[in-house]
């Protein structure tokens, strides 16, 4: 018997050597191990940096945990809850954290503190039906947190003060109804907020709390100003994110009382990412710029010896800084490529040590994976569009390829693992997917030339794109599949109708098939979203006829490729009657349509059963169409 | 077994009982397949009218399932522009489409309420309302409704909306529209119209659910859209896809209160469904009509019956005319034998007598010696004669004989022949004219038994005054042509054809006796074997024409 078991896991050894190694065949991975999910996330130190707390499963249940890094064995599972997930945490603390067992929108608020050695929950107030957000620094100061709620009307956040000793929470500020947020400054005052009708944004200053608002900056909808956190020992200036007068997004300091800027970083070809100010330190620790990779700029010296000592370890990958305490003590990062997922560590500075702290995706170690690579194409007229190409491991002279059309349309796809990406990969396809225009991240011109696009110039976009694509050689014209979710769907949905040569079939998840449905979603009491709504895709009731034109389910009898439609019951972005309407039109027309509905997902299919039977579908339907 | 005489039986009872049987059986199948086509027909008038229907309603559950439930892709963001599109389309292309009522409605939680309804807190009020339609001229009409106009449609609203308050009352999140819900509650049906009110997103359901039981939400509007569809079956276009079964399909009112007077032979209707159901589809046929169809059925399958009759007829007629032919041929054969026993009787009976003679006689003269040398001699020579020509004919039959052809100069070849029959026939009178060119190819030997025959019937069947025989021999451009002509007793037309067969004999005074009825037959036969044909023409007691012809140019096998 013995014997058996080494044999066959020499075996076993033997034949992953060679499918690691050889490099005709490429290794089938099944399913699951692109989409496995991690046990243990959500990673964050203490102030002190002397803990790391985590969410891990227990009891099926997401549960807090925190780690001792000088002592190691003291380390501990802090909540032990068996019928609900911890949803968030954060550090108020050296000692305590403050949890949120609210499982979704509906659901009633149950926040708790829990200190780390007594484990004993105490809830912050009684369990409510209103919304909460909470306000940085999310350190305890004076025994309480401030956050915006809708106590007093479900449409309008005031400001409270909400004391840890579970007494209730105190309102500090009404809302006149036009602010949309607060900050505060590091002394816990609240100087600063933004006001908006969402067409035109304006951030407002006072010297003390009690004076009246004055206006700093005044932006429109497709500006952005925003307030990342105080200046340390002023508090009349704010780091903040700014794209005034500028194109691209840069990291700024600006004088609240002048409504001056003084430039700390920006980037010539996109927008600076929202990372690498620390509440802790009131400083800009790093900038980054997602150039073809991550360009991190390091502003603070101590934290550059840090750094370089990662780099020098993670040579090649991107790195993203997760947490860190005000010292440095203890940094937790994250590092990946494309063709590795990769995983979470902390730095110890005591130590001068890195450690492991979780694989993201195990059952993908050592897998051979595609390389993605960073393409740019002109569109018809002459905008530059980016995107990514994600070549299969088997080399050929033309690939089938795979769209793959990003949600949003304000996201962008950015280089790194992809789980979608690479699974397609897998299974012999190239991957192509696009920033079209109105994808966020390369300035407010080429974000707004995608307002009112639907369908129009950002679809041109991508089809321009696979005409490059098709042009350079790369694409087998014939083997062409669009796939994306939501708007990705949506963009599928409308190639279906549209343009019906360009692609063999299309695949949808949540696709958008009615404009008027989608809009239908905001409801009318939030009437500035509305109108930003309006501005970025059109109005209703004033632009009907662009509705009609490029909502799919008014042209479902032009669609005459292959279908693969999924739908998930909650999603409220879609009706069910225009979806299942839209799939009568298609298949009146013996056009085939499979069609998924699964009751209680969302627009994204979260349960692992699901996940996993909406690719494998994908799989086989790409492999009958392609 | 003993019983059954050998004879030829001829049963002409079996023959008949045939044909009866087969009239009988014609006639009953005949008649009912007339009995079927007409049941046939009839079932067909009741069942056909479902495919008439389908036909017919296909507009209008066209309408019903594809057309209306655009106006939910919409969303309530219907403004009186683009009802004013929507109701033009649906009036051009759904003719029964009378009239389109559209109502822009609102749900709000606000206390300012116009015309309409309150439930709770949620108030649902019109805010505007227009009636499209087609006037005369097809000219597209929008009216604005004010508030008296709108009466009229207020009970299609307030009913609409009552639905929807009690369905409001039944939701919860965990509702799923399904068909029958949304049937039950966004559709009202009343003969002759349709209500559709747009069906809104699960969501802004649970959200009205809401404005209905709680006082303190934020006061927001809902749009929906409420449309009012005016149907008028008449106007649907009836297309009668069997206009052999239905002589008129009319859509009548369901409650008729006129008596029908003059009732159709044939009648069916159909009830229409839903928002048509104050009207039917009647189906009619005169009895004219309807037997004209199952004449225009019926026809093709009597024909075939007739067909199967005449063929059995035909079977019946061959029976007959076979058990007709074999009868007269078992005579003829039955003659033969008769004659032949007595064509061998006689000879043998003159040798048997003379050889008595001889040997009873003491001394024989000279004269006696002789004239018995003579009888034997001929009598011999007679039944030699006799077996030789039964010989040579069942040679023929059997085509064993072979033909020994040549070129025959026929001046040389007739003088011999003639010469010889003024030798045997003295009192012949015998004119002959040859005129030809070329030789003729035949087998000497046969062509002279042909001439032989032909001579010795002419001579035979003449009276003793008047035998004459002309001879003609010519040639033309293909054949070469021998006439016969006598001047005897004649044939008589009916026999044209028979003479030419074995052991068929004339019956006349020349040939009680010396005749078996193979001469003609043998010529025939002969000659058809040398490639030429013989024929006959005559008339009774003028003389008969025997004519032979061969083909000059002769194929040689």
């Amino acid at each position: 018997m013995r014997f058996l078991i080494k044999a066959f896991s020499f075996l076993f050894v033997t034949t992953v050597l060679v499918g690691c190694n050889g490099n005709g065949k490429v290794e089938y991975i099944p399913v699951q191990d692109f989409f496995g999910k991690p046990d243990r996330f959500n990673f964050r130190v203490s102030p002190d940096g002397r803990h790391i707390a985590y969410l891990g499963l227990e009891d099926h249940c997401r549960n807090i945990f925190v780690l001792d890094i000088e002592e190691p064995d003291s380390s501990k599972q802090l909540t032990y809850q068996n019928n609900m997930n911890v949803q968030y945490f954060f550090w108020i603390g050296k000692d305590s954290i403050v949890f949120s067992n609210t499982q979704s929108h509906q659901d009633s608020l149950r926040l708790f503190t829990i200190d780390i050695h007594h484990e004993v929950a105490q809830p912050l107030f009684a369990p409510a039906k209103h919304e909460l957000s909470w306000l940085n620094p999310l350190r305890s100061r004076d025994g309480a947190l401030l956050a915006e709620m809708n106590i007093r009307d479900s449409s309008v956040f005031d400001l409270y003060r909400v004391p840890l000793d579970g007494s209730g929470p105190k309102l500090i500020e009404l809302n006149p109804g036009n602010i949309s947020s607060w900050y505060a400054s590091a002394d816990g005052k609240v100087r600063l907020a933004l006001t908006s009708d969402s067409v035109e944004d304006q951030l407002l200053y006072r010297e003390q709390e009690g004076d009246p608002y004055h206006k700093v900056v005044e932006t429109d909808f497709a500006t952005t100003i925003l307030p990342l956190g105080p200046v340390r020992d002023d508090h009349g200036a704010v780091f903040a994110m700014s794209n005034v007068g500028r194109d691209k997004l840069a990291i700024v300091k600006l004088d609240l009382r002048t409504g001056r800027e003084e430039l700390v970083a920006e980037n010539k070809y996109v927008d600076m990412n929202r990372e690498g100010y620390s509440f802790s330190r009131e400083e800009m620790v790093y900038t980054t710029g997602l150039l073809n990779k991550k360009e991190t700029r390091i502003l603070n010296k101590d934290f550059k010896k840090i750094y370089s000592k990662i780099t020098n370890k993670f040579d090649g990958y991107n790195i993203d800084i997760i947490d860190t305490d005000s010292a440095f003590n203890t940094v937790l990062f994250k590092t990946y490529t494309d063709v590795d997922p990769g995983g979470i560590y902390y730095y110890s500075k005591k130590k001068d040590k890195i450690v492991e702290l979780s694989v993201i995706n195990p059952a993908l170690n050592g897998k051979r994976l595609a390389p993605m690579e960073e393409v740019s194409f002109d569109s018809r007229d002459g905008k530059t569009i980016k995107g990514y190409l994600t070549y299969p491991l088997v080399k050929k002279d033309s690939y089938p390829v795979v769209v793959l059309i990003h949600d949003g349309p304000n996201r962008r796809d950015v280089w790194g693992f992809n789980a979608e990406v690479q699974f397609l990969a897998n299974r012999g396809y190239a991957v192509f997917q696009v920033n079209y225009r109105g994808s966020v991240g390369y300035g407010k011109e080429f974000y707004t030339a995608g307002f009112k696009q639907w369908g129009g110039e950002i679809q041109n976009d991508i089809s321009d794109g696979v005409a490059w694509l098709i042009h350079q050689g790369i694409a087998d014209k014939n083997k062409i599949a669009i796939m994306g979710t939501g708007f990705g769907g949506y963009s599928a949905l409308y190639a279906a109708c549209f343009n019906p040569t360009l692609y063999k079939c299309a695949i949808s998840a949540s696709g958008y098939t009615n404009l008027f449905t989608y809009l239908k979603e905001i409801p009318p009491y939030y009437q500035p979203y509305l109108q930003l709504y309006y501005n970025i895709i059109g109005d209703p009731t004033k632009e009907y006829e662009l509705f009609k034109a490029t909502s799919p389910l008014f042209h479902a009898e032009k669609v005459r490729m292959p279908i693969l439609m999924f739908h998930g019951g909650r999603d409220r972005f879609n009706s069910l009657t225009d979806v299942n309407q839209f799939v009568q039109k298609v298949k009146n027309n013996n056009v085939p349509v499979r069609y998924v509905f699964k009751e209680d997902e969302g627009r994204r299919f979260k349960k692992d059963e699901n996940v996993i039977e909406y690719y494998q579908m994908i799989e086989q339907f790409l492999k009958e169409q392609l | 077994m003993g019983n059954f005489g050998l004879q030829y039986r001829k049963n002409l009872g079996l023959l008949i009982t045939f044909l009866v049987l087969v009239t009988v059986l014609f006639v009953t199948s005949a008649f009912f397949a007339r009995k079927m086509t007409t049941n046939f027909v009839e079932t067909e008038f009741s069942n056909k009218k479902v495919e008439v229907f389908d036909e017919f309603i296909k507009p209008f559950n066209d309408f019903f399932t594809s057309k209306v439930p655009e106006i939910s892709y919409y969303q309530g963001y219907i403004d009186s522009a683009q009802a004013a599109e929507f109701s033009n389309t649906v009036l051009r292309r759904y003719p029964f489409v009378s009239n389109v009522n559209f109502s822009d409605v609102v749900f709000t939680n606000r206390d300012t309420l116009g015309k309409g309804l309150r439930f709770n807190n949620l108030g649902i009020s019109l805010r505007n309302s227009y009636i499209f339609k087609l006037d005369a001229e097809n000219r597209f009409i929008g009216v604005h409704q004010s508030s008296e106009d709108y009466k009229n449609y207020a009970e299609d609203f307030n009913n609409m909306m009552l639905k929807l308050a009690g369905f409001l009352d039944r939701v919860s999140d965990s509702t799923k529209l399904t068909d029958n819900d949304i049937y039950k509650v966004f559709y009202t049906l009343q003969p002759g119209k349709i209500s559709y009110l747009n069906i809104p997103r699960m969501s802004d359901i649970m959200a009205y659910k809401s404005m209905m039981r709680f006082e303190d939400l934020p006061k927001s509007d809902y749009e929906q859209d409420l449309f009012v569809f005016a149907i008028e079956p008449r106007k649907m276009a009836i297309l009668n896809k069997y206009p052999n079964l239905y002589e008129d399909i009319v859509i009548k009112p369901i409650v008729d209160q006129y008596v029908v007077k003059n009732a159709a032979y044939l009648s069916t209707e159909l009830a229409l469904p839903g928002a048509l159901s104050d009207y039917k589809l009647q189906f009619e046929a005169s009895r004219e009509f309807i037997q004209h169809d199952i004449n225009r059925r019926f026809f093709p399958v009597v024909v075939g019956l007739s067909l199967i009759y005449l063929i059995l007829l035909m079977v019946g007629y061959l029976v007959y005319r076979n058990v007709m032919i074999n009868s007269r041929l078992y005579q003829l054969q039955y003659d033969f034998i008769n004659n032949l026993t007595h064509e061998f009787k006689t000879p043998v009976s003159v040798i048997k007598i003379a050889g008595n003679n001889i040997k009873s006689a003491d001394k024989l003269s000279d004269t006696e010696r002789n004239m018995y040398g003579r009888i034997l001699d001929q009598e011999a020579d007679k039944l030699n004669a006799l077996m030789n020509k039964l010989l040579s004919f069942a040679q023929i039959e059997n085509k064993s004989i072979k033909f020994n052809g040549e070129y025959i100069e026929l001046n040389e070849f007739c003088q011999h022949i003639f010469d010889a029959t003024h030798i045997k026939y003295p009192d012949l009178q015998l004119n002959y004219k040859i005129d030809v060119k070329d030789e003729m190819y035949a087998d000497p030997v046969l062509l002279t038994s042909v001439f032989q025959n032909l001579i010795d019937n002419a001579y035979k069947y003449s009276a003793p005054d008047r035998k004459v025989l002309d001879i003609r021999v010519q040639q033309n451009k293909k054949n070469f042509v021998i006439l016969f002509k006598d001047r005897g007793i004649g044939i008589d037309k009916k026999e044209f054809n028979s003479i030419f067969k074995k052991f068929y004999r004339v019956k006349n005074q020349f040939n009680q006796q010396g005749s078996i009825g193979l001469g003609l037959a043998f010529c025939k036969e002969i000659t058809a074997f040398m490639g030429g044909d013989i024929k006959v023409d005559s008339q009774m007691n003028v003389g008969t024409v025997f004519t032979l012809s061969f083909p000059v140019e002769v194929k040689k096998a």
